[in-house]
């Protein structure tokens, strides 16, 4: 509908999110663990904008069904929350790796 | 199941698109009560709801889907215009008919905006709970 | 914004059943007028609606293929009608033609009281429509509710 896809983002970030537990730098298949989080980041990001957009649309008057506005904005707001999930274990792995002593 | 997660949100927002477009003809059909020659609109409410349960299950390459652009099922032959010849002056409106369908409608929303917005805050729960 | 297109079919109803009643009023006020600013005595009104399409907004109709469907109504233009008006005999009214008739409205006050039930009733209609709108948009807030 307004082309934010949960699902999508889940699993990039379950991606990310298991990796983080293996190797912070690199994972087999030799996409680096910084680009992945990028991408997620990006993703996520498109998701603000694209409900930013959609009440931008409903302010015009472009869009006149108010379901589509409000769960367009709910969606975006798991996406974030999904996000910030995933932004909670990567601290936390971080800091396991800053503690571990050289 | 988590997997279609946005399949079914997106098919409850179509829905609720549906209720709004029938909603509008109600509307024109009751703002049209009194206007010569004006036959009342509809749409075959359960046909739509249930060719958009289709496209929970099945997944149709079909001209009425435009790709990413148009996930609506709403053609314009969904429309259905009421052939009756109705009063002297063209006009077949009834008006008990409207409000009959006017109150259908209305609870037909709230049921499905209920349904949408527990779906959403389920998920959203989940999320603040994960560890 | 866009809500306003939500209220814009109904609230046309409103207007114009609202002139109707005004119009059919107008014609019980005036059924002896025998005398009018223009000349003559008062000749019975009516309205004619028609159906205006409203516009609701692209993004719906992108999204659907069944196009601007949203029709209001506006009346278009308040008619005379033509229809002889009433002769009664009394060569002492002050209206009385040479003949010693009097020309009175081409109104039957039933005919309009009919009329005003109608338009009432149409009217309250409308209302009703522009209720049940406003109360699903506030449930809409739902979604998102904490």
């Amino acid at each position: 509908m307004s082309g934010i896809k949960i699902d999508d983002i889940r699993r990039q970030l379950e991606d990310i999110s298991v990796k983080s537990n293996l190797n912070p730098k690199t994972d087999k298949t030799g996409e680096s663990f910084s680009s992945m989080l990028k991408n997620a980041l990006n993703t996520v990001n498109q998701e603000q904008l694209s409900s930013e957009q959609s009440v931008q649309d409903y302010m015009s008057g472009k869009e006149t069904n108010l379901h589509t506005t409000l769960i367009s904005l709910e969606k975006a707001d798991i996406s974030f929350k999904m996000m910030m999930q995933v932004r909670g274990k990567l601290l936390d792995a971080y800091q396991q790796i800053m503690r571990t002593s050289v | 199941m988590f997997g279609s997660f946005d399949k079914v949100v997106d098919k409850f927002a179509t829905d609720l698109d549906a209720v709004m477009l029938r909603n509008r003809l109600i509307s024109s059909n009751i703002a049209n009560l009194d206007t010569p020659g004006y036959k009342s609109k509809d749409i075959d409410f359960n046909k739509v709801l249930s060719s958009s349960m289709d496209s929970l299950e099945v997944k149709r390459t079909n001209s009425r889907h435009l790709g990413n652009t148009s996930s609506g099922n709403l053609q314009s032959g969904d429309i259905i215009v009421n052939p009756n010849p109705g009063r002297p002056d063209g006009n077949n409106v009834d008006i008990d008919d409207e409000m009959l369908k006017l109150s259908e409608n209305s609870i037909q929303y709230n049921t499905v905006i209920q349904f949408v917005s527990r779906k959403l805050r389920g998920m959203s729960d989940a999320i603040q709970q994960a560890k | 914004m866009g809500i306003e297109s939500m209220f814009q079919v109904n609230a046309s109803g409103l207007k114009a059943q609202m002139m109707r009643i005004e119009v059919h009023s107008s014609n019980i006020a005036n059924i002896n007028s025998t005398r009018t600013p223009e000349g003559g005595p008062y000749r019975r009104k009516e309205v004619v609606f028609q159906a205006k399409p409203v516009n609701q907004g692209f993004a719906e109709t992108l999204r659907n293929a069944t196009g601007n469907v949203s029709t209001g109504v506006e009346v278009t233009e308040v008619i005379e009608d033509p229809s002889a008006f009433r002769r009664k005999f009394d060569p002492n009214h002050p209206d009385a033609g040479p003949d010693g008739y009097v020309l009175f409205p081409n109104i039957d006050v039933v005919s309009e009281m009919v009329d005003l039930q109608e338009a009432s009733r149409s009217y309250e209609a409308n209302i009703s429509a522009i209720v049940s709108i406003k109360n699903m948009i506030a449930r809409t807030f739902e979604i998102g509710r904490r």
